[in-house]
């Protein structure tokens, strides 16, 4: 999987590309407007990280290129400005999701993994690990083949957990994520222990190989069962 | 007092002095050429009586101003020689009228063709200056009453029409508001004084408006500026937390961190929707249902009012509408229900009332009343809230002023937020 991160702010650039590389990703990084243009004309990217903001240059004229040149790579925002504006541009512009800073890097994640997916619909529509598997679009889930009744959120909260699997999700980026922007301004998030709390008893009931672990003073984490 | 009250005011006292003075001159001066007049008479009259007695043998003497007007006596020869003719008022007794009155005397010595000295008193017709200082005290009354209505009509429209352009300025100031950035001044005016004042005032306004503007600029900037760095932050740390060999106390310390810098994230947030509210930046408007909007909302919350065991109560009589901005309106409700919720007790309650003119919500809280003085501005939060902005309410009154709603705030033992159209 080939990223491109095309971000002026090189300590915003090296966190993501370290981010990213340690989940696995080729990572390509432009710092401007002009060699972000470069790398957009000469390869192609699974997905492109788009900061809007850049020296030289706005990186909606990149989006616009990109569609001129009719790839299909998969383009996320980033961007400084939560701009309706500028969101509402941008995804009529053809890109694929809108993120503003700051972000977490789970959501990051979570959204470039859903980009991607969404991109490959060559059957991959199943999420699976260990004994369990999720069929995203059906919204199934399945623990030893036997289909398990999870509601919107508890459904929700496991495939983020999911998509970044061995790391922790803060239990703001839980809430943001779940429960919408607005959310991560509720200050007290220990509302989302009930759905955890749910969705563990849920996971044990049906001997899942993996669990919520709870990490003090973060969030959450999903561990498997076979390292325990 | 008004201007044009004051100016009245100077102006009838010194009309009312000058006219009375002017009066007591006019009155003086009347009866000084009147006297004059009379006692000419006088002296005529005298010359014929002289004429008249001075052949009479021997001439008559006469004790009483009775059917003649004059009064004989003989005097030796001495006494009549150092007699100059003399006028003086003097009363007189009138047994016809029997009374007192006002008169001119004339005193005269005279020798008659007998060589005998006499002395002759004449007195003029009656001098009714009571009855003059009466007349003239009631013209002078309608004099002044008319001057007095003259100008009070000179006043207000001459004055009302020449401070025209200052009670504009008036009105002007008045209306103005910093954060509208209105700047043209009122009519134009050709008085100089008035220019002047329009021109300082524009120029006061002017430099206030520019510190305004690079106030709120600066503010924008500064929270444009620190998303990036704060955003450098926490993903670090949640990289950090991430890393194998933390102990949970480490971990648990990195967390904390991250929350403060999320703390400071979340008010950034609220800073720049504050600022783009107050800038206008949110301009499409529709015709919003805040009974749609309610339900979405309080959906959203469900799980965050079911962990706190707070119960929402629901009451709609009628649907409430209001043209406005939908994302503004979504925010203004959803502070107003988190706010409801979070300054809860817990197994509280909330009731959303919406009827057609307004909606409410109130809530149960262990806080006590609040300031309403204070309760919009920002930052005024009290000391159990250390979680929160401080900026919620701010942002909703911040909604309400660009949207032309009206946000008051009550307490009958619940906290009430009632938000309705400005116009009714």
């Amino acid at each position: 999987m080939k990223i491109l991160v095309i971000e002026d702010e090189p300590e915003m650039l090296a966190l993501i590309k370290q981010f990213l590389e340690s989940e696995n990703y080729v990572v390509e990084e432009a710092c401007c407007f002009d060699s972000g243009m470069d790398k957009i004309v000469s390869y192609d990217y699974d997905c492109i990280l788009l900061d809007i903001m850049l020296p030289n240059g706005n990186g909606l004229d990149l989006l616009q290129k990109l569609k001129s040149l009719e790839k299909a790579d998969s383009v996320i925002i980033i961007s400084a400005k939560d701009s309706l504006d500028d969101k509402v541009r941008g995804l009529d512009l053809g890109a694929d999701d809108y993120l503003a800073k700051p972000f977490h890097l789970a959501e990051l994640n979570a959204r470039i993994k859903s980009v991607i997916r969404r991109k490959k619909s060559d059957g991959r529509k199943m999420l699976e690990f260990l004994n369990v598997k999720i069929n995203l679009e059906e919204r199934l889930v399945l623990i030893n083949e036997q289909p398990v009744e999870l509601n919107r959120k508890e459904f929700d909260i496991l495939i983020f957990l999911l998509m970044n699997k061995n790391r922790i999700a803060s239990k703001s980026a839980i809430a943001e994520n779940i429960w919408g922007d607005y959310m991560d301004q509720s200050d007290d998030f220990d509302f989302i222990y009930s759905q955890i709390k749910n969705l563990r008893k849920k996971l044990r009931d049906f001997d899942a190989k993996i669990d919520i672990g709870s990490v003090y003073g973060m969030g959450y984490k999903l561990i498997s069962k076979n390292n325990t | 007092m008004k201007l044009i009250n004051h100016t009245l005011l100077f102006l009838s006292v010194t009309l009312l002095l000058t006219v009375s003075l002017w009066a007591a001159l006019f009155y003086t001066q009347l009866m000084t050429h009147f006297k004059a007049t009379v006692d000419e008479g006088l002296a005529n009259y005298k010359i014929v009586l002289i004429d008249k007695l001075k052949d009479e043998n021997p001439v008559k003497k006469q004790n009483v101003f009775a059917e003649n007007i004059y009064i004989i006596r003989s005097v030796n020869e001495d006494y009549a020689l150092q007699v100059r003719d003399t006028y003086k008022d003097t009363l007189v007794y009138s047994a016809m009228k029997n009374k007192n009155y006002h008169t001119r005397l004339l005193t005269t010595a005279f020798v008659a063709t007998d060589g005998k000295y006499y002395e002759m008193k004449v007195i003029s017709q009656e001098l009714d200056d009571r009855k003059l200082i009466e007349k003239l005290a009631t013209s002078l009354f309608w004099l002044f009453l008319l001057l007095f209505i003259s100008s009070v009509l000179v006043n207000n429209f001459v004055l009302k029409k020449t401070w025209k352009p200052f009670y504009e300025l008036l009105k002007y100031l008045n209306d103005f508001r910093l954060e509208k950035n209105r700047l043209h001044l009122p009519t134009k005016t050709k008085i100089q004084e008035f220019i002047l004042l329009n021109n300082s005032i524009q120029t006061l306004l002017k430099s206030n408006v520019a510190v305004y503007n690079s106030q709120k600029q600066f503010i924008e900037n500064a929270s444009h500026e620190l998303q990036t760095p704060l955003a450098i932050g926490i993903n670090k740390l949640e990289l950090l937390a991430g890393e194998n060999g933390l102990s949970q106390e480490q971990v648990a310390r990195i967390g904390n961190i991250i929350e403060s810098l999320q703390r400071l994230s979340s008010l950034n947030k609220s800073l720049l929707l504050l600022s783009k509210i107050e800038n206008k930046q949110f301009k499409a408007a529709e015709n919003v249902n805040f009974n749609e909007i309610s339900s979405t909302i309080t959906a959203d919350f469900s799980d965050f009012s079911e962990y706190r065991k707070i119960k929402i109560k629901y009451q709609s009589d009628d649907p409430f509408h209001h043209c406005m901005n939908k994302n503004l309106a979504d925010i203004l409700m959803m502070n107003l229900v988190k706010n409801a919720i979070f300054h809860n007790r817990q197994g509280g309650e909330v009731v959303i009332h919406i009827s057609a003119t307004c909606f409410s919500i109130e809530n149960t809280s262990d806080e006590p009343e609040m300031d309403t003085e204070k309760l919009f501005e920002r930052f005024n939060q009290n000391a159990k809230s250390k979680n929160s902005t401080g900026l919620g309410l701010a942002i909703v009154k911040a909604i309400s002023d660009v949207s032309g709603l009206v946000v008051t705030y009550s307490y009958n033992g619940r906290h009430i937020f009632s938000v309705g159209s400005a116009d009714q």
